[in-house]
């Protein structure tokens, strides 16, 4: 039995009097605790695919298989989520920020030393009081991967939560996501544009091309990695060949 | 140009100081017939002697009495409204056109009709307020909770919140700039609806107060109760404005 199976997962939308298939048929075996990266094209079906795993889109056809229970609005995907704008809440300290998914059950005030422990995680432990106004980008983006992570959940869905930010913080952002994905327990299910980022983060490489899966390419190398390294190149190679394919 | 803090400059005490000094000037000099603009020591010798008298604060709390009750239940009303169309639509739709006329209609226009239905005592006054200020600050919470980032309900909607709590605590927390905005709307409305309040056969009050002395012809103390009334207006606005800052410095705890 799969850990996480998506079944044929197809979502049709109506533009102005035009269907667009955004999704045409996914087919996925998630492994528990891997690193799963979707990149591809822009209109690939990358984001939708990982805003019905969220629950904030509906498919049109397929299902979604979760310890072998059909997933839906009853039983939502454990998940938290990036997205590619940090989106915290403006009226909120950066503490009650990652403490989010607790407000509406009344628990977010017992919880203060697991945002201590979040903040360290993510490098702002001395921000637990700060506004977000306050945050430059890449601040604001850990914050937002503090929240994802505070609720616990068994998969994180990052929707290229690097893309609006500089090189330099990219890049550490990358270093520190490695990290918090080495140190546990947690599945990761990351959209990029960006190839070397796939590379340089997943254990698996999914490309998608026109809603449809185009590749799937295991990623066996240990972190951190060398991206001058002949086995990083030539499956930089494979990954790119695989999006040229999809042209 | 730098400011330093807190200086006469930045204070906003600059065209006040000016006007003061030209109108005390001009009086000293007799530019003007003293009936027509009353010296500055006059109008706050009047000021003094009011307030020796008991009157001004007999006057201020009659009208601050009809403030807070026809400004609280306005805003009270005007809040409720707002919440419950924004949380059915459907209830807006049939009660927009119906408001838009409403909105439209000066509330002085209606004074005749309110004197006829409630007589002269407090209810007119209390609903001419109402009326002044219920649209300034419904209209503003429709849209702060219009106006709501999509993207963040969408954050609560990932983390489980249902309908109520995405409301409670995404929606409602993001509209309190524009409630407190349109609650400082509202109160300056009602200050300015006051005087046409108390004309409807009061007796005490500053609106009052000022139409007793122009029958009196005593513009000293019509420029006193005009004074009092800015400054109270003022005072309170200030108020509201601090509240509105602290709350979006500090944000909500949770």
């Amino acid at each position: 039995m799969s850990w996480l199976k998506i079944e044929g997962l197809k979502k049709n939308y109506e533009l102005e009097d035009m269907d667009v298939d955004a999704l045409r048929g996914i087919d996925l075996d998630i492994e528990e605790g891997g690193f799963i990266v979707i990149v591809g094209r822009s209109g690939s079906g990358k984001t939708t695919l990982l805003r019905i795993l969220a629950g904030l889109e509906k498919e049109t056809a397929g299902r979604i298989i979760f310890k072998g229970r059909i997933c839906g609005e009853e039983h939502p995907l454990p998940v938290g989520m990036v997205f590619q704008e940090a989106r915290l809440l403006p009226w909120l300290s950066v503490e009650n920020n990652i403490l989010f998914p607790f407000h509406h059950e009344g628990r977010a005030k017992d919880m203060h030393s697991k945002a201590v422990s979040l903040l360290k995680m993510i490098g702002l432990e001395e921000y637990g009081n700060a506004m977000p106004h306050q945050l430059s980008g890449g601040m604001a983006q850990r914050v937002a991967l503090g929240r994802a992570l505070s609720c616990d959940p068994d998969i994180v869905l990052l929707d290229e939560p690097l893309g609006a930010l500089d090189y330099f913080t990219r890049r550490a952002l990358q270093r520190e996501l490695a990290k918090i994905y080495l140190a546990g327990g947690k599945t990761f299910l990351m959209v990029t544009h960006d190839v070397g980022e796939a590379l340089r983060l997943g254990t698996r490489v999914i490309v998608l091309n026109r809603g449809k899966i185009e590749a799937s390419i295991p990623i066996e190398l240990g972190y951190p990695r060398d991206r001058h390294s002949d086995k990083f190149q030539s499956l930089l190679d494979e990954v790119l060949e695989a999006l040229d394919d999809a042209e | 140009m730098k400011f330093e803090k807190d200086s006469l400059l930045t204070s906003g005490l600059v065209l006040p100081s000016v006007l003061l000094l030209l109108w005390w000037t001009g009086s000293m000099a007799g530019w003007w017939n003293a009936f027509l603009l009353p010296s500055p020591e006059k109008v706050f010798d009047s000021f003094v002697m009011s307030i020796q008298d008991g009157d001004l604060q007999k006057h201020v709390w009659a009208s601050l009495e009809r403030i807070i009750k026809g400004f609280g239940l306005s805003a009270v009303m005007a809040l409720s409204l707002a919440l419950v169309c924004s949380w059915f639509p459907a209830l807006l739709v049939q009660l927009e056109p119906t408001l838009e006329f409403l909105r439209h209609i000066p509330p002085m226009s209606v004074i005749p009709m309110l004197i006829l239905w409630f007589g002269i005592g407090e209810a007119p006054k209390i609903i001419l307020i109402i009326l002044a200020t219920f649209f300034p600050v419904f209209m503003n919470v429709l849209q702060g909770i219009r106006d709501c980032d999509p993207k963040l309900i969408e954050v609560a909607k990932v983390f489980g919140y249902k309908k109520w709590d995405q409301f409670k605590y995404v929606i409602l927390p993001s509209a309190v700039p524009s409630i407190l905005t349109g609650l400082r709307l509202g109160l300056g409305y009602s200050w300015r609806s006051l005087v046409a309040a108390e004309l409807v056969a009061a007796s005490s009050g500053l609106g009052y107060m000022i139409l007793d002395a122009e029958q009196l012809s005593r513009s000293d103390v019509v420029l006193m109760g005009i004074f009092v009334i800015g400054a109270l207006g003022a005072f309170l606005d200030y108020g509201f404005l601090w509240a509105i800052k602290r709350y979006l410095k500090r944000g909500i705890e949770a």
